[in-house]
């Protein structure tokens, strides 16, 4: 029959036609009147269920859970064959069921759909949490060098002149060749040859190795090609080597990796670099908050748009001070961001967190105004202020070195939670511009201090059992009945549990990486964090990033502040169900870490 | 049942064996599986019971608190007259398109057999079983004998009151003060799983917990 049953909604959404209707020839109803036990734990579950009509209640350990109509409830229970949980009617309840060997003959032919029946939380968030919202254009980032249309290399001898790398050029139309000289291998490009121009050389005799330019950068053409986009942003360059197991077998071209890729973060990079007024660098801030909407509406992984546009974003504050600071300034001087920016996690325009590191006995007469022009740019770009004051035109965020190492052993001595915030901030701290040796210097001397001070780390971590992960909130997701308004804090329930356990994890075993997911890697393995919830953690993380994200671009479109507060009735059965995993393993996350601290006895 | 109950079914189910040309339908008059009832619907080709044909018949099981969706019975049948014309905009069958309908003796067959011992259901029933028996009577020489539950009269019986002695039994007035779906009607399907919600729902309170 044209069947009644509802497609449209997850997980059965992901299904083919003849999917479809090998679930609707299958299709059987159920009647529970209210109050009635559809199932109890134990019980053997033969049936995939999903509400046409009415309300089912589950009490599991997570407190209450409410399902209606076209949610489907007790997924897990399907694969494992035993009910975990008891389920009730809540009201009178209608039920499609669909046999269990229907459901699993399905997820061996259709791997998006078994995803909503893993076990695994960390799989179940990644194949479905990533879900793109233009399904078609979703492979593009995932494609690999290899798929793209690089060139194969143009090799000259050693003795070959630079007249005949320009007819080469010519002649196989390349703009660039690979020449094999006394120094290695060599690339002689296009620009290169208008700088010999320029020069007024000899062509004819002067050999070309001798003009080629060998510091080069290559890829792995198994690598993805969003990497071959990262290498080019963040060494400014308009082409790659591509290696296969080392050996070099092409050049990958800009142009060409924009023709494989619709999105062009490159042209923003450009307009970055080659803004030499304010006016420029505005337009290019504008144009890199639209990249992030694109990216993520392509199906963008969080991760990687986080990836890339703190790239950008550093280039961009970097550019901007650079622009603003009087000559001689800035070796004098070093602009780090930090918090969520230092962690390269900062994707939509939320605040400015940076500060300055001066050094001793340096002065200048502009270096206020130099410093609250900035901040007053930034704002301009839609960069509002930092509510907490962390903005280097505050005297307390631009310091000399010297005063800065009193501040940091200040913050470390008294351990008040005010301090171990700010210090938590200083952690993630990434120098962006300047004079990078005087955060070096600060840096060691923090770690110094910090080595094997176990008490103190303890008191660090604290901080995380401040905010319970708000599963009971879930409790309240009654459909009508939720007019309470409660809305759920992505970020203190969540999120803020994550990064600052792993920063805790990441200080104690003197992890230098800022970025939350380079520490989880660098941390895996170690028995406060085995393999199997290090991966759950930063799936779980990209989660509730990429929620976050695409509340802030909702919000950020209706022209309000994006922030960090998300109802949770409006979410589908599926982001509620990933939500629901991804607040689980935050749980998870804080026993291991009380454990490991022991903060039950602080 | 009282003692006197049992023999006149008893004898009842004998006089209609009696009766039975075909011997392969006795099984209609066994001893019903507890629980199993079989919800029927049937699109016709005119609205008078005395010459309306059978178009198409939709029959599924409910077996406890299961409506069986999945092995439901679904039939064309080969009108041997014409469609009324005013009827085909409700039904939507014209005679193309149940020209390749099976012969009515062979669908009433199948349906017979997909019936059982079952008591059947129904929303106004009695016009689709007044118009069955027409076609079984001269054939079998027999009416259906099962016990036969009509869903408005159910409906009726919970909703009349003394101070609300009207009850509105159209099918959208039944499913929306029961809080049931509307699925699409008049697809016949449809019609049978809804009269099949209707008796659950009205049963609802005699139904025990987990299956």
């Amino acid at each position: 029959m044209s069947s009644n049953f509802d497609f449209s909604h997850s997980p059965f959404d992901t299904l083919t036609p003849a999917e479809r209707a090998h679930v609707a020839d299958a299709l059987d109803i159920l009647y529970y009147p209210a109050h009635s036990d559809i199932l109890a734990p134990g019980d053997e579950v033969t049936q995939l269920y999903v509400v046409m009509k009415g309300l089912v209640e589950e009490r599991g350990e997570h407190g209450t859970v409410f399902y209606a109509a076209n949610d489907v409830f007790d997924s897990r229970a399907l694969v494992s064959g035993t009910a975990g949980i008891a389920l009730q009617a809540t009201e009178d309840t209608l039920l499609w069921q669909i046999p269990r060997e229907v459901i699993l003959a399905i997820t061996r032919s259709n791997a998006v759909f078994a995803a909503f029946f893993y076990d695994d939380v960390a799989r179940r968030l990644a194949t479905l949490a990533h879900k793109p919202y233009r399904q078609e254009q979703a492979a593009l980032m995932l494609l690999r060098v290899s798929q793209c249309p690089y060139r194969p290399p143009c090799w000259l001898d050693h003795n070959a002149t630079v007249i005949t790398a320009a007819r080469t050029m010519q002649q196989e139309h390349v703009t660039a060749v690979l020449v094999r000289g006394a120094r290695g291998t060599g690339i002689f490009t296009q620009s290169d040859l208008r700088n010999f121009v320029i020069d007024g050389l000899d062509p004819h005799t002067e050999p070309v190795e001798w003009h080629a330019n060998y510091g080069l950068i290559g890829i792995e053409d198994d690598d993805f090609l969003h990497q071959a986009m990262l290498l080019m942003v963040r060494h400014t360059i308009q082409r790659l080597l591509v290696t296969r197991q080392g050996e070099i077998c092409g050049i990958l071209e800009q142009v060409d990796l924009l023709s494989c890729l619709a999105n062009n973060p490159h042209t923003v990079t450009g307009s970055l670099e080659r803004a030499t007024s304010l006016v420029e660098l505005r337009a290019a801030a504008t144009s890199m908050a639209q990249l992030v909407v694109q990216l993520h509406g392509n199906g963008m992984k969080v991760t990687l748009i986080a990836e890339l546009v703190s790239e950008l974003r550093q280039k961009l504050l970097s550019r901007l001070f650079t622009l603003l600071a009087p000559p001689g300034m800035l070796e004098q001087v070093c602009l780090l961001v930090l918090g969520s920016e230092g962690r390269g996690e900062q994707i939509l325009r939320t605040d400015q967190d940076n500060a300055l590191i001066v050094a001793d006995g340096y002065d200048h007469p502009q270096l206020a105004e130099v410093c609250e022009r900035f901040t007053a740019e930034l704002l301009a770009m839609g960069y509002p202020p930092c509510p907490g004051g962390v903005m280097l035109n505050t005297p307390q965020w631009r310091r000399s070195v010297s005063d800065f190492r009193r501040q940091i052993n200040a913050w470390t001595g008294e351990a008040s939670g005010e301090q171990l915030l700010q210090l938590a901030i200083w952690i993630d701290a990434r120098p962006v511009c300047g004079n990078a040796t005087l955060h070096a210097g600060l840096d060691a001397h923090l770690r110094r201090w910090l080595a094997d001070n176990d008490a103190f780390l303890a008191r660090f971590a604290w901080p995380i059992e401040q905010f319970e992960p708000p599963l009971s909130l879930f409790a309240r997701l009654v459909t009508a009945a939720g007019e309470h308004g409660e809305l759920l804090d992505l970020k203190k329930g969540g999120i803020f549990p994550i990064v600052h356990g792993i920063r805790s994890l990441a200080l104690q075993y003197k992890v230098v990486q800022s970025n939350t997911y380079q520490r989880i890697e660098k941390l895996r393995g170690l028995p406060v964090l085995p393999d199997a919830l290090a991966s759950d953690v930063a799936e779980a993380l990209a989660y509730l990033q990429g929620l976050q994200l695409r509340h802030g671009i909702r919000l950020e479109a209706a022209g309000q502040r994006a922030d960090n507060l998300i109802d949770p009735r409006t979410l589908s059965t599926l982001e509620r169900d990933l939500l629901k995993d991804a607040l689980g393993v935050v749980k998870r996350l804080r026993l291991a870490l009380r454990h490991h601290f022991r903060l039950g006895a602080l | 049942m009282s003692r006197l109950g049992d023999w006149l079914a008893g004898w009842q189910r004998q006089r209609w064996l009696a009766r039975l040309r075909e011997p392969r339908f006795a099984g209609l008059v066994a001893t019903p599986p507890p629980g199993e009832y079989v919800s029927l619907d049937c699109e016709m080709s005119s609205l008078d019971p005395r010459t309306a044909e059978i178009l198409s018949i939709a029959a599924v099981k409910v077996c406890g608190r299961r409506i069986a969706l999945s092995g439901h019975l679904q039939l064309l049948v080969r009108p041997s007259g014409p469609i009324a014309a005013s009827s085909i905009p409700i039904h939507g069958l014209r005679t193309q398109d149940v020209a390749g309908g099976l012969p009515l003796r062979e669908a009433l067959a199948q349906l017979l057999d997909f019936i059982g011992p079952r008591p059947v259901l129904g929303y106004y029933l009695e016009f689709d079983l007044a118009v069955i028996d027409r076609a079984l009577r001269p054939w079998l020489g027999v009416s259906l004998p099962n016990r036969r539950i009509e869903v408005s009269a159910l409906y009726y019986a919970r909703m009349v009151h003394a101070y609300r002695p009207d009850v509105d039994l159209s099918l959208e007035s039944m499913l929306a003060t029961l809080a049931l779906p509307q699925l699409p009607r008049h697809d016949p399907l449809n019609d049978a799983v809804l009269a099949a919600l209707i008796f659950l729902k009205l049963q609802g309170q005699g139904i025990p917990g987990r299956p």
